[in-house]
């Protein structure tokens, strides 16, 4: 199997140079590396990669990171775009997703301690997926808790909900909760019914789905 | 003249009278002559000191005063007493050369002009004089009742007659020429000196006329030894009286004036009123001039280099020199402002000095205001430069403590990172390896309330997605559903986001944290000129601007860019705060 190639950019070496280790150690093949925005998309229109790992703040400016992302989306479909955020923010990440769900992920920078959980982002944005920080999901979920609809979620229910905003397949989800497959399919038709949701079987419109109905919390 | 100096002269003067009023009692003139005569001379008197008392820079008391002793010395020439009937004929009508003066200083006080018409009507006067004291011999004259005249060195009836007609024609024309040339100075005069000399000036052209006329009679009877106009007895004693007393209309007229300017309503009270209510649209100016009743009146203020500006800031040049009408008001050498004004005013010291002084009050206080509403600006600016620098410095620290503590404790997490992935391939202890767990998640820890930190501080998508997003994390975060309608359309400046921010943040908080609030709606709106924001909450209210230092410190920062702060917080209905911030 080819390893898949990647772009990290960020301005701190410090940073890139960890980010560039952990990818590597994780199979993945850094192929370019940036310090601004404006070097990054050159780098991707030179030789489109399958994933950019992008500092949402970067030079010139302001969340250059994050306005380069969202570029990339918009202009080379077939590159994944891996935000490594310091905000927690929600705000960000659907700013990113609203250039398409798939192959698009929003990371908090404190998941670099921990090697395994960069890796799996990148691995479903690069795979095709979305990768949405739990801590962001959180945050809506906690916002949307007082929701009517959310309450009459179980906490089991509610869990696997946030999993499902994350990005994560039914399989991964599965996992996660030590159940199989079919528990995780039939609880996906429970939660989405209760929410007044259509159940989509495609897992990013299904992500934007959960995505826009949490985001609703706060903008009566 | 001094008051004390018009005292002096006014007995001497009163002496007189009583001295020419004996004499005539004495010498048998009839009582109802006696009396007609004192009365009218005392007019003079009366009239005399009282414009001395009143206007003792005024020239019209001393001369009336004088004209008064003139009066009487006329009153000799009937008495039969050899000296003093000769001595009162041939000076009996010098009051009328006094009136003339008076009329012609009336528009100019201190000066006397045309001086050739005075001094022709002196000569003429005193060549009659001497006609009279020199030539005429009552024998030869066919008064056989009179006693000889002791000073007839050469008596002869031509030369009398000559000098007497020709002096009489020459004082008669005079007599018409003051006349006229008051009447025609009054008309020209500034509205002050018209309105308070018109009697004067009126009855001072009437006694010219009567001068004139008595003088042509004069004249006529000795030229043609026949009546100018014939007058049938009871009427004749009448007409002759009449002729005197228009002499005395002009103390008369005098008095008038005199008094009406004292009995006017308080002109300085009416001053102060109307400067109480000098606004923009009734300006000081007009204020004085309405005191002072002189519509031309300018109101000038220093400017640099010695200039005066009227109120349309024109340059105005000042007269200068004795008589021109200009009032400085304040020190000379540091002047509040200056009045150009109708130069009749400087003979009402007393209204000037008062109004020069409560305008002085005046301008004071307009200046300590214009002082106050220029710290009062000062202090506004440097408050709002304040609180601009103060979010400037957040922005910076939120900034400083994201690109270098927090990305530090990244770079030390990757490399505890590093670490751990190294123990897990070696042989260390497992001891170890939780010791290096356990400060990662220390780390995360720190990260974690790090970026809190910074974002309570300054939000960083405040400034890059402005207030609606912000507004909307603020909602999300709270502990309480909160509903939030917004209305904005595109960005606001920065210092109304970040006030709009922070005011609904602590808005939100205390609803949650003080009021125990289960429900709070947000509602911002954008108007022409300004953010309309409020926050309601169904907690307990009872908040109070007044105490604690959240809601002080945030209607501070309100009203540091200009804008207000409302809190209506009734116990047990919840919380309402609304606050305006100009945007423009």
């Amino acid at each position: 199997m080819t390893p898949l190639r990647v772009i990290v950019a960020d301005d701190s070496v410090v940073i890139r140079q960890g980010v560039v280790r952990i990818l590597s150690e994780g199979g993945f093949r850094v192929v370019a590396e940036a310090r601004e925005a404006n070097e990054l998309l050159e780098a991707v229109a030179a030789a489109p990669p399958h994933l950019a790992v992008i500092d949402i703040r970067m030079p010139p400016g302001g969340t250059a990171g994050l306005d380069a992302a969202v570029e990339i989306r918009e202009r080379f479909p077939t590159v994944g775009v891996l935000v490594l955020s310091q905000f927690l923010e929600p705000d960000y990440a659907l700013r990113l997703l609203s250039a398409g769900v798939d192959r698009s992920g929003y990371l908090l920078k404190d998941r670099l301690g921990d090697a395994m959980e960069l890796r799996d982002a990148a691995h479903r944005v690069a795979a095709g997926g979305s990768a949405i920080d739990p801590a962001v999901i959180e945050e809506l979920v906690r916002a949307r808790h007082r929701d009517d609809h959310l309450t009459r979620l179980t906490d089991r229910e509610r869990e696997a909900l946030g999993l499902i905003a994350e990005g994560h397949s039914n399989r991964a989800i599965a996992d996660r909760l030590h159940v199989t497959t079919k528990t995780v399919e039939g609880m996906t038709g429970v939660i989405f019914g209760k929410l007044g949701l259509e159940d989509d079987p495609d897992v990013n419109r299904r992500v934007l789905a959960v995505l826009l109905y949490l985001d609703g919390a706060g903008r009566g | 003249m001094s008051r004390g100096a018009a005292l002096s002269l006014t007995a001497g003067v009163v002496a007189f009278a009583i001295v020419t009023t004996l004499v005539g009692m004495a010498s048998g003139a009839p009582p109802e002559f006696l009396a007609t005569d004192l009365l009218m001379g005392s007019t003079f008197i009366v009239a005399g000191i009282t414009a001395a008392w009143n206007r003792p820079r005024s020239p019209a008391g001393p001369l009336l005063l004088v004209s008064g002793a003139l009066w009487f010395i006329g009153s000799y020439a009937p008495s039969l007493q050899p000296v003093v009937m000769h001595l009162g004929f041939a000076f009996e009508s010098y009051y009328d050369l006094v009136l003339a003066a008076l009329l012609l200083m009336l528009s100019t006080p201190l000066e006397l002009r045309p001086r050739w018409l005075i001094l022709g009507l002196a000569g003429a006067m005193l060549v009659r004089s001497l006609g009279r004291l020199l030539f005429a011999d009552p024998a030869l004259l066919g008064c056989d009742l009179c006693p000889p005249n002791p000073f007839a060195i050469v008596p002869s009836v031509a030369a009398f007659e000559t000098v007497e007609v020709l002096s009489s024609l020459a004082i008669a024309g005079l007599a018409v020429a003051v006349g006229v040339v008051g009447i025609l100075r009054l008309a020209g005069s500034g509205p002050v000196a018209r309105r308070a000399r018109w009697p004067v000036a009126v009855a001072g052209g009437i006694a010219m006329t009567a001068a004139a006329y008595d003088a042509f009679e004069y004249a006529w009877t000795t030229g043609t030894h026949g009546p100018l106009i014939r007058v049938d007895d009871p009427w004749a004693g009448l007409f002759s009286w009449a002729l005197f007393g228009a002499r005395v209309l002009v103390p008369i007229g005098f008095l008038v004036g005199v008094l009406r300017a004292r009995a006017e309503p308080g002109p300085i009270g009416r001053f102060a009123a109307g400067l109480e209510a000098a606004d923009e649209k009734v300006s000081l100016a007009d204020a004085v001039r309405t005191a002072l009743g002189d519509p031309s009146l300018l109101l000038l203020r220093p400017a640099p280099g010695g200039k005066w500006l009227a109120e349309d800031d024109s340059i105005v040049a000042l007269p200068s020199g004795p008589g021109s009408g200009v009032t400085i008001v304040g020190p000379r050498e540091e002047p509040l402002a200056a009045i150009r004004h109708d130069p009749a005013l400087l003979e009402q010291p007393e209204l000037l000095e008062a109004v020069v002084r409560v305008l002085r009050l005046a301008l004071d206080n307009e200046r300590l205001q214009a002082q106050l509403r220029e710290q009062l600006r000062a202090v506004t600016e440097s408050r709002a430069r304040i609180v601009t620098a103060s979010e400037e410095e957040r922005r910076r620290v939120e900034r400083d403590l994201h690109d270098g503590a927090q990305q530090r404790l990244i770079a030390v997490s990757l490399a505890l990172q590093r670490a751990r992935s190294s123990a897990n391939q070696e042989a260390v202890s497992s001891d170890l390896r939780r010791q290096l767990g356990a400060a990662a998640d220390e780390i995360g820890e720190a990260i974690r309330e790090l970026r809190e930190l910074a974002r309570g501080i300054h939000p960083a998508i405040l400034e890059d997605a402005g207030l609606e997003a912000a507004i909307g994390g603020l909602a999300r975060r709270a502990g309480i559903p909160v509903e939030v309608a917004v209305r904005l359309d595109g960005r606001l400046p920065r210092l109304v986001e970040s006030t709009a921010y922070f005011t609904v943040a602590e808005a939100l908080t205390n609803a949650q944290r003080h009021a125990g609030a289960t429900h709070a709606t947000v509602c911002l709106e954008r108007t022409e000129d300004r953010l309309v924001l409020e926050v309601r909450d169904d907690g307990r209210g009872g908040a109070d601007p007044g105490r604690g230092t959240g809601l002080r410190g945030l209607a501070d920062r309100i009203a540091a860019i200009g804008g207000q702060l409302e809190v209506d917080s009734e116990e047990g209905i919840g919380t309402r705060l609304r606050a305006m911030l100009p945007t423009g």
